[in-house]
């Protein structure tokens, strides 16, 4: 059951208080995946905002298809979405600087305040080298932890694309992450361990 | 397993979806394909990493401008009791089933009209055009008998006015009005 259900079911019926509650509840959440979602956009407080008055006016009419964090986080990628749509030509303009950043070669170890911006930082901008339609898969997914049955709802895309999109996402972004990669030594250990490479054959077949 | 087939597992695997089998088999391609287990290294490394985004605290007061701009909103709409748009969409193939049988329970009270009144002496039609043409329009609002050589002049006169295409598109009965 939906955990929100009940305030859902008073909002919808007019009690400003229970929607009042939802806001609460989601804000925080709704704001990060905002930002992650627009690479730290600094406009991501309006489209918060944007995005809980869009739910404000439409709460009225939810049928409780699916999950009330769903349906909210599919509004929000689609004030995202028109966002960004907006503001293509700034956004590839912004890509491109990023692209040039040395910002995440900088990220320094640490457990503060400022590695945590840093740490943020860096994967805000390498998820904003991504193209719209793999860097929302990979937010909901593993920045938010969500499952793919509600990715799926947000997205409306079958669940095979949204696994090799996932997949993509990934290896594209390896490379910008490389420094915030811990267990790189690891990978090398691995990479000596393994007595069988097959490079020379990267299709062959295993008996 | 080839590796094409391993890194569609990977993909299914990083989550937990892979039957234990199918991991197993996956697991022992992994042991002697070094290219798949950095692939799959890598794929989970930025999985974790991704997850370890640290969390961004609100702006200070966002919470009160996004209060704000609610009520600004006014009152959260109540849903209506009845929603007449979307009943309207509902209800329209009905609405034209009803009115298809009423026009036709219309025309069948007609022609059985015009049956009845026929045994009494119905107007015939050239009687009825003529008195169209004098003004009395009223002439034609009564039920008229059309019998069958009345039908075939009509059909006829029709014919007549109906222009003939001729391939070039031209209207014939246009040219002969002006």
């Amino acid at each position: 059951m939906d955990p929100d259900q009940t305030l859902v079911t008073q909002a919808a019926a007019g009690s400003r208080e229970a929607f009042d509650d939802l806001v609460r509840r989601y804000r925080r959440r709704v704001y990060n995946l905002v930002r992650a979602l627009t690479g730290g956009d600094s406009e991501a407080e309006d489209l918060v905002q944007d995005t809980f008055v869009r739910a404000y006016r439409a709460i009225g009419g939810f049928r409780g298809d699916s999950a009330f964090r769903s349906w909210l986080y599919r509004i929000a990628v689609n004030v995202v979405h028109t966002h960004v749509a907006r503001r293509r030509v700034r956004d590839a303009a912004f890509v491109a600087t990023i692209r040039d950043s040395e910002l995440v070669d900088e990220v320094p170890d640490g457990d503060d305040m400022e590695e945590a911006f840093l740490r943020r930082q860096a994967i805000d901008l390498a998820l904003a080298t991504l193209p719209e339609e793999l860097r929302v898969l990979i937010v909901l997914r593993d920045v938010n932890g969500l499952k793919y049955e509600e990715i799926v709802k947000i997205v409306k895309t079958p669940r095979g694309t949204v696994e090799s999109r996932l997949f993509r996402a990934r290896q594209r972004l390896r490379p910008m992450l490389e420094t915030l990669i811990s267990v790189k030594p690891s990978l090398e250990r691995v990479a000596k361990s393994v007595t069988e490479p097959c490079e020379a054959s990267p299709h062959g077949e295993d008996s | 397993m080839t590796c094409d087939q391993s890194i569609h597992l990977i993909a299914s695997a990083i989550d937990g979806r892979v039957a234990p089998i199918e991991l197993e088999t996956l697991m022992a391609h992994l042991g002697r394909c070094l290219t798949c287990r950095l692939e799959a290294e890598g794929q989970i490394t930025v999985k974790r990493l991704l997850a370890s985004r640290p969390e961004e605290p609100l702006p200070d007061g966002m919470a009160l401008r996004l209060a704000t701009r609610l009520d600004a909103e006014g009152p959260l709409a109540v849903p209506r009791g009845i929603d007449w748009r979307n009943w309207t969409v509902r209800l329209l193939p009905a609405a034209a089933g009803l009115l298809l049988v009423a026009g036709v329970a219309h025309v069948l009270l007609r022609h059985s009209s015009s049956i009845d009144q026929s045994a009494d002496g119905p107007a015939d039609l050239p009687a009825a055009v003529a008195a169209w043409g004098r003004g009395e329009m009223r002439a034609l609002q009564e039920p008229v008998a059309v019998n069958l050589s009345d039908r075939a002049l009509l059909w006829a006169s029709l014919m007549q006015a109906t222009p003939k295409w001729d391939g070039t598109g031209k209207d014939e009965t246009k040219e002969e009005f002006r």
